[in-house]
Order: C-alpha cells, then structure tokens, then sequence
C-alpha cells in the first residue's frame, strides 16, 4: 500500500499520512463534507492493523480547526474497531492536540473515556 | 452472576442495542422536526433499557442510561432546544453505552465510566444554568443571554451576517480570530429553536391541580397540543402566559364546588389549553367553564380608581376591558391572597406575550366562563430550500423551495448571476454549469459547481440573507430578488 495516497485533499479539510500509515495529520475544517473521506480513511489505516499491533498511530490534531460531531462519530467508531480486535493486536491512538483550541480538548476528554487504554492526548 | 440470566445476556446485547438504534434515531427526530410521537419513543426507549440491564446486573449500562435519562429530561424541558455541545453528549453517551453492551466480560478494561458520567453531569449543569425557564412575576432572574431592543438586534444581524461571511470565506491563520468572533455573535443573535408541545405545556397541569386543590377547588385540565417549532423565546413567554393565565382562571374563573353545583355545572370545573399552528401564528387558547368576568364588578372598581371605562358594560370592546384588567392597580380583590390579586398576573402575561410580538385577547361570558388566546407570529426556522455549491464560494448557499429549478437551457432569457462575484467575495467564474430557478414570472440562472439538492435548512441568523444550517454546514439562504437587485 503506499500510504501517502491515503491522503485526502478537500477545498477546506485536508489530511496526510506518513510513516507507513502511524502518523496522520488533519487540518482544516472537517464537516460534513469530509464524513465520507475521512471514514474512507481510517477503514484503510485500521486495515493495516497487523502492522500497528502494540504501537501507536498518532493523529495530529494541530491544525485541525473544525471537526463536525459526523467526523467525530468517525473516530468514536475506529476506537470501537480497535477495542474489537484480540487484545495483542490492539493498538493505540496517541492524538496530538492544539491547546490554543477549545473544542479539542473539550471531545478528546469524552473520547478518552471510552478507552483510556488505546487513547492519549498530548499537546502538539 | 445468576446462571439463568447469563444465558440471557446475548439476547439482550442484542435488544439493547436495537433500542439504542430507536433513542439515537428518535433524538436525532426530535432535533430535526416536531414530533411528539418521537420524543415519548425517546424516553420510554431508554428507561426501558435502563430497566433492563438492572434485570440482567449490567450496573454500567443502568447508571449511564439513568443518566442519559437526566440529560433528556433537561432537554425535554427546554422543548428540545440544545446546543451542538448538548447533542455531541448525547450522542457520546449512545456511544458510550453501546461499548458497555458489547463488553462481554464484567472487566471494563479502559474505560473510565466515573470520568464519563462527571462529563454528563457538567453538561447538565452547564445547560440548566443557561436554560430559558417560565418565569412567574416573582423569579425574574435574567436569562444568559441578554435581551436586545428588536431594532439592535435586527441591525446587529446584518453585521452578524458579515461575520459569518467573513469567517467561512477566510483562509490562514485569522481564520480563527474570524471564527471566534461569528460564534460569539451566533451565541448572542442566534434563533434557539424550541418545540412547544404537550410535554412542555403539560407542566401546568400539576400546578393547576395543586392550585385548585390548595384553594378548595376541583379541576380537571384537557390539552389539545399541536406541536410547535418555535423559538425559546417564544417558548418561554409561552410558558409566561400560560402560567397565569391558569392561576388566573382557576383562582378568578372556576367557582367552588357548591357555588357550580348550585348553578347547574358539574362539581369539577373544566380547564382546556389548547395550541396550533395556524399560518403563521402561534395561537395557545385557556379556556375554563367558570363564572366568567363579572365586567360591572371591574367597571365599579375602575370607577373607584378613576380609570377610564369602556363606554358599555356588556359589549364587544375587549381591548378596552383587557386594558382595564391589565392595569396594575386593578383587581377585584379586596384583598390580596398568595395567589392573586394584586393585579399582576394578566399584566405579566400579556407582556410576556408583547415582548416577543404578540397579543393577548378574550371572550368571556358571564356564568359561562371564560377564554383568553394568545396569538404570536411566527417565522418558521426549518424551512425547504435547495442547497447549492457554487464557484469560489467556501459554504452553500440555499434558496427558498418556492423557486422551482428549471431546465438548463442556454437560450432561456434571464439574468444569470454569480455569487461570490455579487457578494464581492470573487471575480466572476469562469466555464461553470448554470442552474436555472423560476418563480412565477421571474427566472434567474446561478453558476453552480454542482447540481442544487432540496433539503431542510434552519435559520441561525434571520437578516436577508439569513445564515443557515444545512446538515451541520453553514451557509447563507440567499433571496434571488436581491440577487437580481
């Protein structure tokens, strides 16, 4: 798989990913419009699972000014798909966060809640 | 855990998450429409659940849906009218519960439900402490939100209309200062939809009762709901009105049991709230079968006070005698109870209903009762509109459902307009497709990126145009009149 192809350019929301597939970089604005991408996007990452087992795939959230409670549902879900896994082949989503805005902080404290375990939060 | 309900577990895995399907559509129904038939599923769906897992000795799953349970109660109480971080809970909670049943073992691994609840519990707070609640004469504690004169606010959403403008079209790093500042005129201008039904005007009934049982009275109280959506404004002055306007006909209006039994009239007087939409007003009507107003009592104490009287006793002029019955230093009572009068109540009530454009008016026939309507004009917040993407433009923009796309004729006769270009957003586009709308006479042709959809948008900021929410995206309903303008 050649990951960089994973990428999604939108008018307003955009993501990378690098590192075969263990860092994706979101920015812009993820609304509605990017449900349907994104969603494309994390099925393809979590595909590759076998190759994360144990580690992290870290998303950064820097520049990410907006994202729509379907986008969020998004991640709710990967977390569920990784929850579902054998617990040796689980592996973690270490989000990097803009403190500077509100939202992140605000979703990122519920979405921890549901798997303290895979999910961390750090300042980007 | 007990043999017999473990083999029960996987059937109700599987049950409860079909119930959490139903809340998440019916809540998803009570934002979207006004749908009482919804929100009862809503709730009879989740205690269901909540009972259910008690059963079955999902502790979990019980103490999150009790309190999913409080977080709709508070939404319920404010005619569903929640914000995007309200509904992000919610939806969170589903979600959250939806891990928890799957779970199959009594290991919650790393979820951390203490954590998750105290989320729930500051939502609620944080919503209780913003909620617009009917208000009597005596807890008058101001809303969050201050109260603009409706010309500063009409003036304040043109500008409010620019700020969103300004901030979808931006790009780069002021984006953000853009954004904070049209979320912070959003929060001050923005319309808060609410729905008026049989769950929000049955509150009175209980204080009704406990009026009519405190005064030695018996009453029994019918509603004729036709759900409403309507703002929280209008829902709280709803609410404002309503409140006394069933004070005033139990205390005033319903006689005691012997006094009605004496006239022929059932022991247990009659009190009917009614409400519908009709065009575009809201109208909510209290009517009770009590001893009606006795207008040559109220001309005599006018009389006394040197207040002006409408010139016959028994005739139509209503809008004289209301103002009469509104007037604070009027009351029939000699003197004061707990209850009422000191005048105040029809006062509060008809204000309640003036501040947000309103009227309050009545029939009464002595000996027969009496019936007092409200009636408030209402702009409709969800409207049919088709959603467009057009060039060089970074948010859709929607028309009104009455223009009719048309076909895509290039030698069809009309002005075809750019929007971006118009709005002075961009140079005009070049090589796009046009889509052609007609209203009676008039036609206009748009540069579209794609084709126009029709779907449901809600008003945010009413301002021509108004700013909009087009399934979670913002964007501005545009009139074509001024388009061509």
């Amino acid at each position: 798989m050649t990951w960089e192809r994973l990428g999604i350019r939108q008018r307003d929301f955009q993501a990378t990913v690098t590192d075969h597939g263990r860092r994706v970089r979101l920015s812009g604005n993820a609304d509605g419009a990017a449900v349907a991408a994104f969603g494309g996007l994390v099925d393809d990452i979590h595909k590759a699972h076998d190759r994360f087992a144990g580690d992290a795939v870290t998303i950064d959230l820097h520049e990410l000014e907006f994202m729509s409670a379907s986008c969020f549902k998004v991640l709710v879900g990967w977390i569920a798909q990784i929850q579902d896994l054998e617990p040796g082949a689980r592996y973690r989503l270490c989000f990097r966060a803009n403190p500077g805005i509100a939202w992140q902080a605000r979703s990122l404290r519920t979405l921890t809640c549901f798997a303290t375990d895979l999910i961390s939060v750090v300042p980007a | 855990m007990i043999a017999h309900l473990e083999k029960l577990l996987p059937k109700f895995r599987q049950v409860a998450q079909d119930r959490l399907d139903r809340v998440a559509s019916a809540w998803h129904a009570v934002l979207t429409r006004v749908d009482d038939s919804s929100s009862a599923l809503l709730h009879r769906e989740l205690h269901t659940l909540k009972g259910e897992a008690r059963i079955m000795g999902q502790d979990e799953v019980h103490l999150v849906c009790h309190k999913l349970e409080d977080l709709l109660d508070v939404a319920r109480a404010r005619g569903y009218a929640v914000d995007e971080d309200f509904d992000f809970a919610v939806d969170m909670a589903l979600r959250f519960l939806a891990i928890l049943v799957r779970k199959r073992s009594t290991d919650l691994g790393g979820v951390d439900l203490p954590g998750f609840l105290r989320q729930l519990d500051d939502v609620i707070e944080s919503c209780r402490r913003r909620a617009p609640q009917a208000r009597s004469s005596s807890e008058t504690q101001p809303a969050v939100r201050p109260r603009l004169e409706p010309a500063v606010a009409a003036r304040l959403a043109r500008v409010a209309v620019d700020a969103f403008v300004e901030y979808a079209q931006a790009t780069g790093k002021h984006r953000a200062r853009l954004r904070d500042s049209w979320y912070a005129m959003r929060d001050l201008l923005g319309v808060e939809r609410a729905v008026l039904g049989a769950e929000q005007l049955g509150r009175h009934e209980a204080g009704a009762h406990a009026l009519a049982r405190d005064l030695g009275k018996a009453v029994r109280v019918a509603f004729e709901i036709a759900p409403a959506e309507i703002t929280t404004d209008v829902l709280a002055a709803a609410n404002v009105a309503v409140l006394h306007l069933v004070r005033n006909a139990i205390d005033h209006g319903l006689e005691p049991a012997a006094e009605r039994v004496a006239a022929g009239k059932p022991e247990r007087g009659a009190l009917r709230i009614a409400s519908a939409l009709r065009g575009d007003a809201l109208t909510i009507s209290v009517e009770d079968d009590g001893r009606g107003i006795d207008f040559d009592r109220v001309r005599a104490r006018a009389v006394e006070l040197g207040l002006n009287v409408p010139a016959g006793a028994h005739d139509d002029d209503h809008d004289g005698w209301l103002e009469l019955l509104c007037h604070p230093a009027l009351s029939t009572r000699a003197q004061p109870d707990e209850v009422s009068g000191r005048g105040v109540g029809l006062a509060a009530a008809r204000a309640a209903i003036a501040e947000v454009g309103g009227a309050l008016s009545f029939v009464s026939v002595w000996g027969g009762g009496t019936a007092w309507r409200i009636a408030i004009p209402i702009d409709p917040i969800t409207i049919a509109a088709h959603t467009l993407r057009v060039p060089n433009l970074r948010f859709p923009i929607a028309l009104s459902a009455d223009w009719r796309p048309g076909d895509d004729d290039p030698a069809r006769s009309g002005i075809v307009v750019d929007v971006a270009t118009h709005l002075g957003l961009a140079p005009p586009a070049q090589g796009h497709a046009i889509a052609w709308f007609t209203c009676g006479a008039v036609a206009i042709g748009l540069h579209v990126e794609e084709p126009p959809r029709l779907a449901a948008v809600r008003r945010i900021i009413c301002a021509a145009p108004d700013v909009i929410a087009i399934e979670g995206m913002e964007g501005l309903l545009v009139d074509p009149i001024q388009l061509l303008s």
